[in-house]
């Protein structure tokens, strides 16, 4: 039943002009060519979002928070196909594959059609919103994820915060108990008053490209992330997302082989809004 | 100190099970606010001030237009005037008051109106809406969430603040005086249930976006095909309910 | 809850089945809707009744509310307000927005306008909140009575202090972590005022060995990189985008250096570090044998009349004697692989190499560095991608790092008696210092030892007078980066809240010592408190200033505006004379050939990683929770092998095994690590606390506690890399690794994409095609 209704939607939503005259899209790219996987994303997710820090047994339960978190991969040769690159040696000699991996705010979400109380649904301006107060903790969103980028609430993590900490809790996010998902929500609470200063100096319908950042592009001292409105054409990640050729409804991008877009897990056909570029080595050095 | 989310789901559960069987013999009340009885340091009379003198909300609250709360005015605000009122001057609740500002100490208000944590309201769009481009006057446009403020001895909770209460007036106001312009909160508004089929048939209907089997949200056209079946009355609420969830929580 | 109301409702709708299938009622459906007031006319106060049950906790008269007494109008509630200042929370000196909101302060940013983070920051400048915010902070000065440190008041400890420090004393000594701006400026003075010649500087992870070399060579200690100009970068050991002085900075450049046309990065370290995951081309040499291969390559260069015509004929003739081969077993880098990275280094110029600690950490270090550092006389560098600094017209703001032969020679002095009273300020000797140094013994010859601390530390535990300071977002001072991306920076610190801890909680560093130094010399009584000295210093310097902010408001002063200006950019710029060329000096090298240890048969490698630093942030949760870069692992010490190694000593992750030098032993848990070289083995830096509160105490080993005592030669540095090491199986892991409490913690279990593409890789060739295209 669910896997029917789910395909019925996403056949709706993959009409060309479903999310057309809407004025956002949030998209995002992040350039792993920059990344240098140093995780000041990460700390300014935590300080941004209220992410509970959970201690050492919780994180070897499972249980961390981090909304915005990095893999680390080593290349192991039977897995790569791309022997030019990275030569069979006793050490991983073209270094570390890092990939920073938050919600993907897909556009054909599996996890809003699993939620038995809809907490999770998509907004006009194409995020996949969480809402704290509908959730239910049924997890199913969690385990329908392909990234796995929701993050359960096993306990009530703020209980214990000694003060002083709890003084740096932003209010413009709820600080979430137990028995709630959770996830990167692009920082709505940024977008929300962006849109409102927008209102306020008359552009209704505009957020200047530049004015809003996430906490983790503001963060990042490479500047390999680039968050923007995927609906502005002057917009820098819709410039991004043209230039390496990555279009949304496609489950196969039909591009040319040297540009470096691509979508984890496109081939899901999940639409994620955030696009990644190749991490590039030199193969002289 | 910030509030939490109250979610304890057993407890939760308790209620479910309590209402369900004693359907009957519980009256519906109409909110249920968690309040204490604690006195306020003053009692601050919103009936002199904004009733006989007729002084602007914003005179005081003069965050209103500017940002998310409406602010409780500095004690200097206070003194500001009261310096040069000698005939109230031995009144006890101002004596109190030149107390706290010869100490140099803040009033230690208690709060009457507070949202839950996961409720985002902005007294700032309202205002603007309201007062500045409707040009509606300030007192009624306050009192519509805060009630007939000028006749309080004391500052009261009157309104529900339910998320019910407040989808009552935005199925009636959304959009309508953006003359003009595309008004998003509009055009996402969607019936009970945003299903093909008529919304008659579910066997399980939810509130708003609840339907779990439709997590998409609906376009106008669409909505209006959905709700077609639907006798006006009802039809004409469920096309204004405000659908996106994130514009409200957060 | 909203939903508690819709699933009751529910239940009392389903229960009358009959009523929902003949259409149910309008009320009904109102009520599941969470509408209200259906059909009501337009009453604006009317709008809003309602007949549901709400479940919402709404509290009414339950919360404060405090206004403010006087208004502020940098208190606007609901309304968030940026400040800038200065990070401190390593000496990079990253300019800073603090967003305050109700007078709290909630985020810290990077400043835009900064030169030295172009906006951004690193994990520890995001985590700077929770030094602020710490619940083990330090709120009452404390006395040692009868052995105990017990709380007094202020005016207690002042009295105190005033009898121990406000006198002459040649015998008083002055220990700070690395230091600089008017704190480095006031601290001068006092010792002056107090006739005192022992100012010491000790901070573990600042390159002291690499600075007094590039003195040496270049007549400048931190000559200015330019990362973004070079095409190749060959770094030995230096992890610049992780904690090789300036992070945020570097990362900065080193992303414009990755743009088409993209540099190419070599990194050579024997463990692999933040720099060395990102490298084109990762070289694991044997540890301590650097200075080998880079002679191996200043000889291949030489060969050419291009190079060798750029150093001294005598150090040519020098450089003839090597031979390929022999270092390349000595190296453990293939001959093969030194001849290719001989010819990237001739075919793309110009390049930047660069010498960082593993290199340096070792007892040729100073020769290492040098031998280094001639690459890049002979590849043409100089003045191309190492370029000359000038000199600062106020050399006492400049920074000052410090290194391990302050620390010795501090301790050696305590331990000969020529000191009887020690004050310390951020630094914490009897954490980092190996135990072969005994510092805690040495401490203990003072007669009176003073503290000013944020936090209870180890080396403020064992003081007797400890006095708690203002976090770096509460008091005002100015701060000099290490490593300035232009000449003349000067970071400025202002308070961007009130103290969290309330004016009789902490205090200022600045103002206590000006306290003290009122009581010496009257000609301080002129300033009221630090503020005041520092806001003044400013204004006095403004003529040796560029461009000081002017009158932009009619009726501001000149004063005003200033000052105004000054704190809403964050930082200075001093006007500093263009700095001569630069005239490297080149002499002939001889590097030791060091004998395998058969006893101690592994390299013990403390690595510093983005995050936890030395250890001065283990006690912020957030850094705690980062997991490491390479290991993954959260909240723990560790051991790095490499996995041949491993093998062979039959470890896997989990297991315990005793580390042990001639100087000490540590049980660690293992990490089976492929980037580190097979005879090294890697702890890293920052746990193994016996004081700093909650978060810190308790968690993991310090591999500095287990150093043995190797010095450098030249520079009387400890030679932190060259400590031989045995390693025995202590104990089995858990059944379960990653999920039982006490066990090792990895955030991250899988290593491999296996194949399914997460990570893809394309060539510099296909990336400069397509960007060029693009």
């Amino acid at each position: 039943m669910a896997l029917k209704r789910m395909l019925e939607n996403w056949s709706r939503l993959r009409q060309h002009d479903y999310y057309a005259d809407e004025p956002y899209m949030w998209g995002m790219s992040i350039d792993l060519n920059k990344c240098t996987g140093c995780g000041a994303c990460v700390t300014a997710c935590y300080a941004e979002n209220n992410l509970p820090v959970v201690g050492k047994e919780h994180c070897g339960s499972g249980h961390s928070m981090h909304w915005m978190r990095i893999e680390r991969f080593w290349t192991e040769p039977e897995d790569n196909p791309d022997v030019d690159i990275e030569e069979a040696t006793d050490h991983p000699e073209r270094g570390a594959h890092y990939l920073p991996m938050m919600c993907q705010q897909c556009n054909h979400a599996p996890c809003e059609p699993v939620c038995p109380v809809a907490a999770t649904y998509h907004t006009p301006d194409a995020l996949n919103a969480q809402v704290y107060n509908r959730c239910v903790g049924s997890r199913y969103c969690g385990n329908n994820c392909p990234f796995k980028v929701r993050y359960f609430n096993f306990f009530d993590f703020w209980n214990e915060l000694p003060h002083p900490l709890e003084m740096q809790l932003n209010p413009d996010v709820t600080v979430r108990s137990k028995g709630i998902m959770e996830k990167c929500t692009f920082c709505v609470q940024r977008i929300r008053s962006a849109k409102d200063a927008a209102e306020d100096a008359g552009h209704h319908d505009h957020v200047e490209d530049g004015t809003l950042l996430t906490a983790c592009q503001q963060s990042c001292p490479t500047q390999a992330i680039v968050f923007g409105n995927l609906k502005d054409e002057d917009s820098k990640v819709k410039r991004g997302w043209e230039s390496h050729q990555v279009e949304l409804e496609h489950f196969e991008q039909d591009k040319s082989e040297d540009v470096r877009g691509y979508r984890v897990f496109e081939e899901l056909n999940v639409e994620p809004c955030v696009m990644y570029l190749d991490r590039v080595r030199d193969t002289e050095a | 100190m910030r509030q939490r989310i109250n979610m304890t789901w057993s407890s939760k559960l308790v209620w479910m099970v309590l209402i369900a069987a004693m359907g009957c013999l519980l009256p519906l009340s109409a909110w249920a606010d968690d309040v204490s009885n604690d006195p306020q340091p003053i009692e601050f009379p919103h009936d002199r001030h904004a009733g006989k003198f007729k002084i602007n909300c914003m005179y005081c609250h003069t965050f209103a237009r500017r940002s998310m709360v409406a602010g409780i005015p500095p004690v200097a605000k206070c003194i500001g005037c009261h310096q040069h009122l000698p005939s109230v001057r031995d009144k006890p609740r101002i004596k109190k008051l030149f107390t706290y500002w010869e100490q140099k100490k803040p009033i230690p208000w208690l709060k009457v109106h507070d949202m839950p944590d996961f409720v985002y309201f902005t007294h700032k769009r309202h205002i603007q809406r309201f007062i500045f481009k409707d040009g509606r006057p300030t007192q009624q446009v306050c009192g519509m969430c805060h009630g007939d403020v000028k006749t309080f001895s004391v500052g009261q909770k009157v309104r529900a603040m339910t998320m019910g209460w407040c989808l009552s007036c935005h199925t009636q106001f959304q959009g309508k005086s953006d003359i003009g312009k595309p008004a998003p909160a509009a055009r996402w508004m969607i019936p009970t249930a945003a299903t093909d089929k008529p919304v008659m048939q579910v066997e399980f209907p939810q509130p708003a976006v609840l339907d779990p089997e439709h997590p998409v949200t609906m376009k106008n056209s669409v909505i209006k095909k959905m709700t077609e079946h639907l006798p006006a009355k009802i039809k004409d609420h469920i096309v204004h309910a405000p659908h996106d969830c994130w514009q409200c929580h957060k | 809850m909203d939903e508690n109301k819709s699933n009751s409702e529910n239940k009392q709708e389903s229960a009358n089945k009959q009523e929902l299938n003949s259409g149910w009622s309008r009320r009904g459906f109102l009520k599941v809707m969470g509408l209200g007031g259906a059909g009501s006319a337009l009453v604006l106060t009317g709008c809003g009744d309602t007949d549901i049950i709400n479940a919402v906790d709404i509290e009414v008269r339950k919360e404060k509310v405090l206004p403010n007494v006087d208004p502020q109008d940098f208190v606007r509630p609901g309304v968030e307000m940026y400040y800038a200042s200065t990070c401190r929370q390593c000496p990079a000196g990253c300019g800073v927005h603090a967003r305050i909101r109700e007078g709290r302060v909630l985020k810290l940013e990077g400043n835009p306008a900064s030169k030295i983070n172009h906006g951004r920051l690193c994990p520890m400048g995001q985590a700077g909140l929770q030094a602020h915010y710490n619940p083990d902070r330090l709120t009452k000065p404390l006395l040692r009575k009868g052995g105990k440190l017990v709380e007094i008041s202020w005016d207690q400890a002042e009295d105190v202090l005033i009898k121990h420090l406000a006198r002459k004393n040649a015998k008083l000594a002055w220990l700070s972590g690395a230091i600089s701006g008017h704190h480095a400026a006031l601290i001068d003075a006092y010792l002056a005022a107090a006739d005192s010649k022992n100012n010491y500087v000790f901070d573990t992870l600042p390159p002291t060995v690499g600075h007094a070399v590039n003195e040496e060579m270049f007549g400048a200690a931190m000559p200015r990189l330019d990362f973004d100009k070079a095409q190749l970068i060959v770094s030995f050991g230096a992890d610049f985008l992780g904690t090789w002085m300036s992070p945020v900075q570097f990362a900065a450049q080193y992303a414009n250096f990755r743009n088409a046309p993209r540099g190419t990065l070599v990194q050579i370290e024997p463990k692999m570090t933040l720099t060395g995951a990102n490298a084109d081309r990762w070289i694991p040499a044997r540890p301590g044998s650097e200075g080998h291969l880079a002679l191996a390559l200043a000889s291949l260069l030489a060969q050419s009349s291009e190079y060798a015509s750029r150093i001294p004929a005598s150090v040519v003739a020098s450089l003839k004697a090597v031979n390929i081969d022999e270092i390349a077993s000595l190296t453990d880098v293939p001959a093969e692989r030194i001849h290719k990275l001989h010819h990237l280094l001739t075919s793309r110029s110009p390049s930047l190499v660069l010498s960082g600690p593993s290199a340096e950490g070792v007892p040729h270090g100073t020769e290492t560095a040098r031998v280094i550092q001639m690459l890049n006389v002979m590849l043409g560098n100089v003045g191309k991608t190492i370029l000359p600094r000038g000199k600062s017209p106020f050399p006492n703001l400049m920074p000052r790092m410090g290194g391990w032969a302050e620390a010795k020679s501090m301790l050696d002095d305590l331990n000969s008696g020529k000191i009887d009273t020690a004050v310390v300020f951020g630094s914490n000797p009897l954490y980092q210092a190996p135990d072969f140094m005994q510092a805690e013994k040495a401490f203990a010859k003072a007669k009176f030892r003073v503290s000013f601390s944020m936090f209870p530390d180890e080396t403020s535990m064992a003081c007797d007078l400890v006095l708690p300071i203002h976090s770096y977002l509460e008091e005002w001072n100015t701060t000099a980066p290490a490593y300035a991306a232009e000449d003349g920076y000067l970071g400025i610190q202002q308070p961007v809240m009130n103290p969290v801890f309330g004016e009789g909680g902490t205090r200022a560093f600045g103002d206590v010592l000006l306290a003290v130094l009122k009581h010496m010399d009257t000609n301080y009584n002129q300033w009221d408190n630090y503020q005041a000295y520092v806001t003044n210093a400013l204004w006095t310097m403004r003529p040796a200033l560029v461009n000081p902010p002017k009158p932009s408001v009619p009726g501001q002063t000149e004063e005003e505006a200033f000052h105004q200006g000054v704190m809403a950019t964050g930082f200075v710029h001093m006007q500093v004379e263009k700095a001569p060329d630069i005239q490297a000096r080149v002499s002939a090298v001889s590097l030791p050939k060091e004998k395998q240890n058969t006893q101690y048969p592994f390299r013990l490698i403390p690595s510093a990683r983005l995050g936890l630093w030395d250890g001065r942030h283990a006690n912020l949760p957030w850094l705690q929770e980062l997991p490491d870069q390479l290991a993954e692992v959260v909240w723990d010490s560790w051991v790095e092998i490499h996995p041949k190694t491993a093998e062979k000593l039959g470890v896997i992750t989990g297991d315990v095994v005793n580390v042990a030098s001639a100087a000490g032993k540590v049980d660690v848990k293992v990490v089976v690590f492929p980037g580190i070289h097979k005879d090294a083995i890697a702890i890293p830096l920052g746990q193994g606390h016996t004081e700093y509160g909650r978060y810190a105490k308790g968690v993991g080993v310090n591999p500095f506690s287990i150093l043995t005592a190797k010095f450098d030669k030249n520079s009387g540095e400890l030679a932190t890399y060259a400590t031989d090491v045995k390693l025995t199986r202590v104990a089995d892991r858990g059944k379960l690794v990653t999920l039982k409490h006490g066990d090792l913690v990895l955030e991250s279990n899988t290593s491999r994409q296996a194949g399914r593409d997460l990570v893809k890789t394309t060539t510099a060739d296909k990336f400069d095609h397509s960007e060029k295209e693009a």
